[in-house]
């Protein structure tokens, strides 16, 4: 059933994400290919005026995505579980979490997409200029061997490891990001009315509160005795440097995980017990 | 043999409003039962428990002996009483929905009740009058062959030829072995398809009696025994 709601939720954000991601590529092309024909420009002309817009438009397509991406998270959520829609989603035989994790996974992809859109706008706009910017493939084939040998050297089980690591990393800050956005809004809507003011005060209560808690933490750690020496007798060398980063990587995935984990429960035990659909 | 549908001492309240209190309800499979009340009175509250999307504050409520969860949703075909179906969806991509979730829906039952409303299965919902799209919300909703089907309101607020068209709907495609409750205050309307009525008002059930009973104990109809006893 999670794959289902999967699919039908990429269904309902696509038709808002995929035109903006295809409108900010065609226009990235563009954007390229303007540059390319500013080159042979000598004098300012009306073609300069249309560079300007194109390179703006550019510019507004990619940020538009950027901004779409978190809207379309907020508002599905909103619209298709709080709103007339959560009729129909509560009572199909899935459970809550279901229902959450579908949201979380596809708020993942459209993220994933929003930065793979940025970055192959960006390869578009390199690669209608490869002349333009007169690209020095030995210095490029230079920076690939350099690459290579770095994979080497740390080995190759680590590299994959740290892309899993980044992988899994990029996920938990998703959820720790949606899942803030989702346990506002759960607060918000279990109210009978002001529904949209009440969550947007209960996010910037949420953010106040689990940044005034990490600060305590931190503090509180910071005073325990042991801590300090516990820190300066960490040994890393025994693990090396590879094995220092995914130290650090996975200790960064725990705390995201557990901060993912605060936000869920109470976002889930308020669908569940406390749902108040208009 | 089990209810279909059973509340044992369910109450709900909000806050300091007591909607729901001390109801006791057991419906046998294939009756179609009307829940007959003033606007107000619990009807509502009462579905929505029944589906799941409020949770009880005392007491039990049992669909086919289960509390309502995944499992009870897979049985029960719940029409809202307001659309609550993706306006950015056709009639197709509805059907593509409810085929995805629900084992007991039937597809050709619903492309004919379709056809037969002549309606463009391309069109989208929200381009779709009102009218049309309560049908198509119900058409949905009687395409399943559910256990218990809980219908809000089904002809609340719509003109006397959509509502012949909605009730009959209702008696052609209901499943004979399963529980039809329809939540209404125009009695007049569905008495004709009524085996059973439940009277609540205030948030307490009234009354549970056949429709035949109630004309032979008070030699009046539903809608005017109703009318007696609801006499403001």
């Amino acid at each position: 059933m999670l794959g289902k709601l999967i699919k039908h939720e990429l269904r309902g954000s696509g038709r808002t994400m995929l035109p903006f991601i295809l409108v900010s590529l065609f226009l990235s092309v563009m954007a390229g290919l303007s540059m390319r024909a500013m080159e042979h420009q000598q004098e300012y002309s009306w073609f300069n005026i249309l560079f300007g817009i194109v390179i703006f438009l550019f510019v507004a397509g990619l940020m538009a995505v950027c901004i779409m991406s978190v809207v379309v998270v907020i508002n599905r959520f909103r619209q298709n579980l709080l709103g007339d829609e959560g009729y129909l989603m509560f009572t199909l035989p899935v459970s809550v979490d279901q229902h959450i994790w579908a949201k979380l996974i596809v708020s993942a992809i459209w993220f994933l997409a929003t930065a793979l859109t940025c970055m192959l706008a960006v390869v578009l706009v390199l690669l209608c200029n490869v002349r333009t910017f007169d690209v020095n493939w030995s210095e490029v084939g230079y920076v690939m061997g350099e690459l290579g040998r770095m994979i080497r050297e740390f080995g190759v089980l680590h590299i994959v490891g740290y892309c899993l690591e980044l992988l899994v990393m990029f996920f938990a800050g998703v959820c720790v990001s949606c899942l803030l956005f989702y346990c506002a809004m759960a607060i918000g809507y279990s109210f009978a009315n002001r529904k949209v003011l009440l969550s947007i005060l209960a996010c910037f209560g949420l953010d106040i509160f689990f940044t005034t808690l990490q600060s305590a933490l931190i503090a509180a750690l910071n005073a325990m005795p042991g801590v300090e020496r516990f820190l300066d007798n960490l040994d890393l060398s025994r693990v090396g440097t590879a094995g220092s980063v995914h130290i650090v990587m996975l200790c960064w995935i725990l705390y995201l995980a557990v901060y993912a984990a605060v936000l869920y429960i109470p976002t889930r035990l308020l669908l569940k017990k406390k749902l108040n659909l208009p | 043999m089990t209810a279909t549908f059973e509340c044992r001492g369910l109450s709900k309240r909000f806050g300091a409003t007591q909607a729901l209190e001390g109801v006791n309800i057991s419906i046998a499979p294939g009756r179609v039962v009307g829940l007959l009340g003033p606007n107000g009175s619990g009807k509502t509250t009462l579905i929505k428990l029944a589906n799941g999307l409020l949770s009880p504050s005392e007491g039990e409520i049992l669909i086919c002996g289960s509390r309502p969860g995944p499992e009870t949703k897979a049985v029960v075909s719940y029409l809202p009483d307001k659309p609550c179906m993706p306006q950015w969806m056709n009639a197709v991509q509805l059907m593509d929905f409810f085929q995805d979730f629900y084992a007991d829906f039937d597809r050709q039952r619903a492309e004919e009740m379709l056809a037969r409303l002549g309606l463009d299965q391309k069109q989208k919902l929200s381009q779709m009058s009102k009218g049309t799209k309560e049908k198509v919300q119900l058409i949905m909703v009687m395409s399943r062959k559910a256990k218990l089907y809980l219908l809000d309101e089904p002809i609340g607020g719509v003109d006397p030829a959509t509502r012949d068209y909605i009730l009959d709907t209702i008696i052609r495609n209901y499943d004979p072995e399963a529980v039809v409750l329809i939540s209404t205050h125009l009695i007049s309307d569905v008495e004709k398809v009524l085996d059973e009525v439940l009277f609540i008002n205030q948030g307490k059930v009234t009354l549970q009696a056949s429709v035949d009973d109630i004309r032979q104990q008070y030699g009046m109809s539903v809608d005017e025994y109703f009318r007696e006893v609801f006499k403001c």
